[in-house]
């Protein structure tokens, strides 16, 4: 037989929290030496476009309450709805704020909060610069978690992937410096594990052809009548129908006869 | 393609196509229920049992191999597999065709049974599972069709369509019946015969058999 059932205690589902780096070139920094560029739309918003793989890493925008209407109040009461759940609502952070708004792909399924950190932002400074996040400094809002400084001047979304800084307000987002911005990603990864058994007496033999000695059709050592030795180089894995699903490979061979067990983890990540 | 990192043993486990491709259907499918090995890439002729530093040495060679990466596409993977046999076997399981190659000419039918030898004290030459036969291209089949072997599995395997871009297609089945396209366009405008290929695997034995098909045109 060349194929052996798996039984249900092979299978083992498992969740691991993955924290990366968040920014391009595997740094906790956005665009190294980079500049916030306008994107065009106002001086309102910009957006850092300068990683290493040309990718916009993060967007700062400003935002007010009050005053002429602007793209500033836009930002405003766009914020208040993702957090308030109400545009008309104001937000903790206060009535003007410079928001940090990482790209979606650099910060995975969350910033990581412990590593977060902010310094100045469009001529404001956070202090300190980074949220408490102890078990009892969290509070959830429309937007998921919510972290904030002790001097509530700065405010993190995690699961969204935004800061908000409080103060600024009335002229654009200003300078940016890179360092100023530090986070990790966070994601959590829901692994397969399949367990390959192969018990003493199974997998020995192989087809492959130089397994085989071809004048006679027999085994190509006459010790191998007795004593064969096989090498497991991949591992297939099948459904009812043959389909081979996935496939593994080892990373060199392992050597299987009658007096070894081979026991193989395999994990598949979705 | 790249050669894996062998200072530790690690296993790199990736979905093939078909695999994500039955896993994006979302009808249940996807449900690994078994699993085979096999040996790719080993060279038994470097084993050497005549080494003199002794026996835990013959296989040096080989253990020692670095592997390449696994490959999303299914059919070019556990080509050799690695099967279950009583100890003291001394022929390997090998598939009879009754054919080292196939000419039929367009409209022209086939019905092949694979027959499976040195398998189980030759006290059988069928394989009660069937077998696996997969053609290349199945567009120069008019009918590819797996008949004889029943399960439900076999019989989805066997319903399967092939859509898009692919035109390989497997059945299960003892007896597997061909026949002929009759479709003159993929001749194109000068050739007068198209190949490709069959791949028989014993479901059982794993044996495995390769026969190249050729369909030639009908000039009259």
């Amino acid at each position: 037989m060349s194929f052996k059932r798996l039984e249900p205690e092979d299978f083992l589902i498992s969740t691991d929290a993955i924290v990366a780096p968040a920014f391009a070139g595997g740094s906790s920094n956005p665009t190294q030496g980079g500049t916030a560029a306008n994107s065009g739309i106002s001086l309102d918003y910009f957006t850092a476009f300068n990683g290493t793989d040309g990718r916009g890493e993060l967007s700062i925008a400003t935002g007010v309450k009050t005053g002429p209407v602007s793209g500033s109040q836009a930002v405003y009461r766009q914020f208040a709805n993702l957090i308030q759940g109400n545009a008309d609502a104001d937000l903790a952070v206060g009535t003007t704020f410079q928001a940090v708004v990482i790209d979606r792909q650099r910060f995975k399924q969350s910033i990581l909060p412990s590593t977060f950190r902010c310094g100045s932002i469009g001529g404001v400074a956070p202090n300190p610069t980074h949220v408490a996040t102890g078990s009892t400094d969290v509070t959830f809002t429309d937007a998921g978690r919510q972290f904030k400084n002790s001097a509530n001047s700065l405010f993190l979304y995690p699961d969204i992937g935004v800061a908000l800084i409080s103060g600024g307000g009335s002229s654009s987002p200003g300078t940016y410096t890179p360092a100023n911005i530090t986070a990790d990603s966070e994601e959590v990864i829901t692994s397969n594990y399949v367990f390959i058994r192969a018990r003493n007496a199974e997998f020995n033999y192989s087809q492959n052809p130089t397994f085989i000695d071809s004048t006679t059709g027999g085994v190509r050592y006459t010790d191998f009548i007795t004593a064969p030795q096989t090498f497991i180089t991949t591992v297939g894995l099948y459904n009812d129908s043959g389909d081979l699903l996935a496939v593994a490979k080892l990373s060199k061979p392992l050597k299987k006869d009658f007096t070894k067990e081979a026991l193989i983890r395999i994990k598949l990540d979705f | 393609m790249g050669y894996l990192n062998n200072a530790v043993i690690t296993v790199d486990a990736i979905l093939t196509d078909r695999g994500r491709e039955l896993l994006a259907r979302g009808d249940g499918s996807f449900k690994i229920t078994q699993f085979a090995l096999s040996d790719d890439e080993v060279d038994y002729s470097l084993y050497d049992p005549t080494s003199p530093s002794g026996s835990a040495f013959f296989g040096k060679n080989i253990e020692n191999m670095p592997l390449l990466e696994a490959m999303p596409k299914a059919t070019q993977n556990l080509r050799y597999k690695l099967t279950t046999l009583p100890r003291g076997t001394s022929q390997m399981p090998v598939l009879d065709l009754g054919y080292s190659s196939i000419t039929l000419k367009q409209g022209a039918t086939l019905s092949l049974t694979p027959q499976t030898l040195n398998y189980l004290g030759n006290n059988q030459v069928f394989e009660s599972s069937g077998y696996t036969v997969t053609i290349a291209d199945v567009r120069t089949m008019s009918t590819f069709e797996g008949i004889g072997v029943n399960t439900q599995a076999a019989q989805n395997l066997n319903a399967t369509q092939t859509l898009g871009a692919a035109t390989q297609k497997t059945v299960v089945g003892t007896t597997v019946n061909l026949r002929a396209t009759t479709v003159n366009t993929l001749f194109g405008s000068s050739a007068t015969s198209i190949v490709t290929s069959l791949l028989v695997v014993g479901r059982d034995s794993g044996a495995r058999a390769n026969v190249p098909v050729t369909i030639t045109k009908n000039t009259q």
